[in-house]
């Protein structure tokens, strides 16, 4: 076990770092210059940028020096809002995404399964169709359309909930609906389709027929095996969370995260790109790693020491 | 012996009747493996509906644009956010152009990037993923890890920065997202092959001097098709999705072309008062995603009917 962690743990430092490069050479490779605007700089102007920025230097140096700033946590300046830095804009932004991820993962284990468990202990009455009916439409319907569907309804038509900003309880409740939607959708599908494999199983039978409560048998016995799945499908939600923040801030103008990135795409501001791309990659590659452990240990079929 | 008992021999030997005789005989003509796929696919009527669907989205997306009475760049201010109306029958836009054109050149957008990405897809994953499995070994063993790192790298914020590089545009979208989702059909494919390359047919080919090339694109990929065909049709909406998702966030299409997404995204700013804007392309798009998904589902029982549940 303990081998399997470092080599885990090894492997996502590798794939941090393949990341860290790919996304700075990247970067490098886009033509123009990060001061190339409509407004032509004076060539003093420019190369006293240049010099400040230190992109005279050879680009090896930079990529260095760039590399040793990632592992001391320092990710550059901000080129487009002058005197802020991309770690400290990080800093200010990411709570309130954390806060909207955080709790739209919440809504989704919380929601999704039992809606799963449900809906598959019932199998072919309408409540499961209607589950499933749901499930589909959570799957094939954009996450901007949810969101504007709400706004509509909700925001604009009963007038009972704030459409936009990021301040009281009640301004979440939409953002974490329609980013939590396509998820709930998925993990509900997942969990039936799992939950119904697990129930025809001898185990299952057995344990009926000690006469066990099927309160036992569903909670104790199905779902902890029904669950492993579920346990896989963590670190794609996770990635899904995060592009999905992207439209949902964008929609109801929450501060986050995903915000500043699109602004950031928008205003090619490269260093915060990369900056925050490294960010969102090393949360989800270490979301990956946990999952693989947690995966290690809830399932002891999954061979842990193998290569 | 007399000539009665011969007679009731002859008669102990009847000539069989005709429906006796053809009880053994086999009616159906016997069907092709592609011939029974598509058999199973006409028994559901849920994916059939689908395909009608998409058959007639490709059709209508193809040909309304030659005769439609507008075009997607026609701008008439005088018109502008107008609600459906006989003339326009999606109404127009803030630009004052018709809505419904620019759904239908939508949809050729947005189909083209999903069905062209997805082939993108297949080549390099069926090329990857065939030769990793048949190769075997080393190579595979070094093939796979590669994917496995490919893997753990969160793919769509990779999509965005080859689009920061590329800059928007159609190409760009082809490159970015054909670049990224090969991977997990190069691994449905290696998988299919490990398994397939052990079968006797191979073994025979191989005696008969078949080329490794010869065995792999004629003998092994021609019977993996059926979970390749299920991936691609699911990863094409997902590929209509990313473009959605990309255009969303500003690296899409540039104007005055539009894809669903585009036309999303500026239908946002004014959609609470011209809802209209925002529900066409969204139910456009609702619907080509649930049409593929339903087709993929259907595919998948088609092709596999052990895996159908």
């Amino acid at each position: 076990m303990g081998r399997y962690v470092l080599k885990r743990f090894g492997s996502m430092f590798l794939t941090l770092f393949v990341i860290t490069t790919f996304t700075f050479i990247m970067m490098h490779l886009v033509p123009g210059g990060p001061f190339t605007s409509e407004k032509k700089l004076p060539p003093e102007i420019e190369r006293a940028l240049a010099e400040k920025y230190n992109l005279n230097d050879p680009i090896h140096t930079q990529y260095i020096d760039y590399l040793k700033g990632v592992v001391q946590g320092d990710l550059g300046p901000s080129f487009k809002y002058k005197g802020r830095d991309v770690s400290g804009m990080i800093g200010d932004y990411f709570p309130v995404s954390a806060q909207l991820g955080g709790t739209a993962i919440l809504v989704i284990l919380l929601i999704g399964v039992p809606i799963g468990v449900i809906s598959a202990l019932k199998q072919g009455t309408w409540l499961d169709s209607f589950v499933m009916l749901f499930a589909i439409l959570g799957v094939t319907i954009p996450s901007f359309v949810v969101a504007a569907l709400m706004i509509y309804v909700f925001g604009v038509k009963l007038k009972l909930l704030p459409t936009s900003r990021w301040a009281t309880p009640k301004h979440m409740i939409m953002p974490v609906i329609a980013l939590a939607a396509y998820s709930v959708a998925f993990i509900a599908r997942l969990t039936r389709s799992s939950m119904l494999e697990v129930i025809q199983q001898d185990y299952i039978r057995t344990a009926r027929a000690k006469g066990l409560s099927e309160g036992v048998v569903v909670f104790k016995h199905a779902l902890k095996n029904a669950l492993i799945p579920i346990v896989t499908y963590i670190g794609p939600m996770a990635a899904g969370i995060l592009t999905g923040s992207f439209v949902i801030e964008k929609i109801f103008a929450i501060p986050g995260m995903g915000r500043m990135f699109v602004e950031s795409i928008s205003n090619r501001d490269y260093t915060v790109i990369m900056g925050v791309t490294i960010f969102y990659a090393a949360i989800l590659v270490f979301m990956v790693f946990i999952v693989d452990l947690v995966y290690g240990l809830i399932d002891p079929r999954i061979k842990i020491d193998e290569d | 012996m007399d000539n009665t008992q011969v007679k009731n021999k002859q008669n102990l030997w009847q000539p069989l009747s005709k429906e006796e005789r053809d009880a053994d005989k086999i009616v159906r003509p016997s069907m092709t493996y592609w011939q029974d796929v598509w058999r199973r696919l006409k028994g559901n009527k849920v994916a059939m509906g689908s395909l009608i669907f998409l058959i007639f989205l490709i059709l209508v997306a193809i040909f309304v644009p030659m005769f439609w009475p507008y075009s997607y760049s026609d701008q008439n201010l005088m018109n502008a956010n107008q609600s459906p109306s006989a003339q326009h029958i999606f109404g127009t836009d803030k630009h004052g152009r018709d809505l419904f054109i620019r759904v239908i050149y939508g949809a050729r957008i947005s189909l083209t990037v999903g069905i062209a990405a997805s082939i993108i897809n297949l080549v390099v994953g069926v090329v990857y993923g065939g030769i990793s499995g048949y190769a075997g070994g080393k190579t595979d063993n070094l093939m796979m890890r590669i994917v496995d790192i490919l893997y753990t790298i969160p793919l769509t914020l990779y999509v965005i920065l080859l689009m920061v590089w590329l800059g928007a545009g159609m190409k760009s979208i082809l490159i970015a997202i054909g670049t990224t989702y090969w991977i997990s059909m190069a691994r449905i494919v290696r998988g299919q092959i490990l398994s397939l390359k052990e079968q006797e047919y191979v073994m025979a080919a191989r005696t008969l001097g078949a080329s490794d090339s010869r065995i792999l694109f004629k003998h092994l990929i021609p019977n993996a098709m059926g979970p390749i065909i299920v991936t691609m049709t699911m990863s094409i909406p997902s590929a209509i999705f990313t473009e959605a998702f990309l255009s969303f966030i500003g690296l899409g299409v540039s104007a005055p072309k539009a894809s669903w997404g585009v036309l999303a995204n500026d239908a946002l700013g004014s959609f609470m008062l011209y809802p209209h804007h925002l529900f066409f392309p969204a139910l456009a798009l609702s619907l080509t995603m649930l049409a593929f998904n339903f087709l993929g589902d259907g595919l998948r029982d088609a092709l596999d009917p052990k895996m159908r549940k």
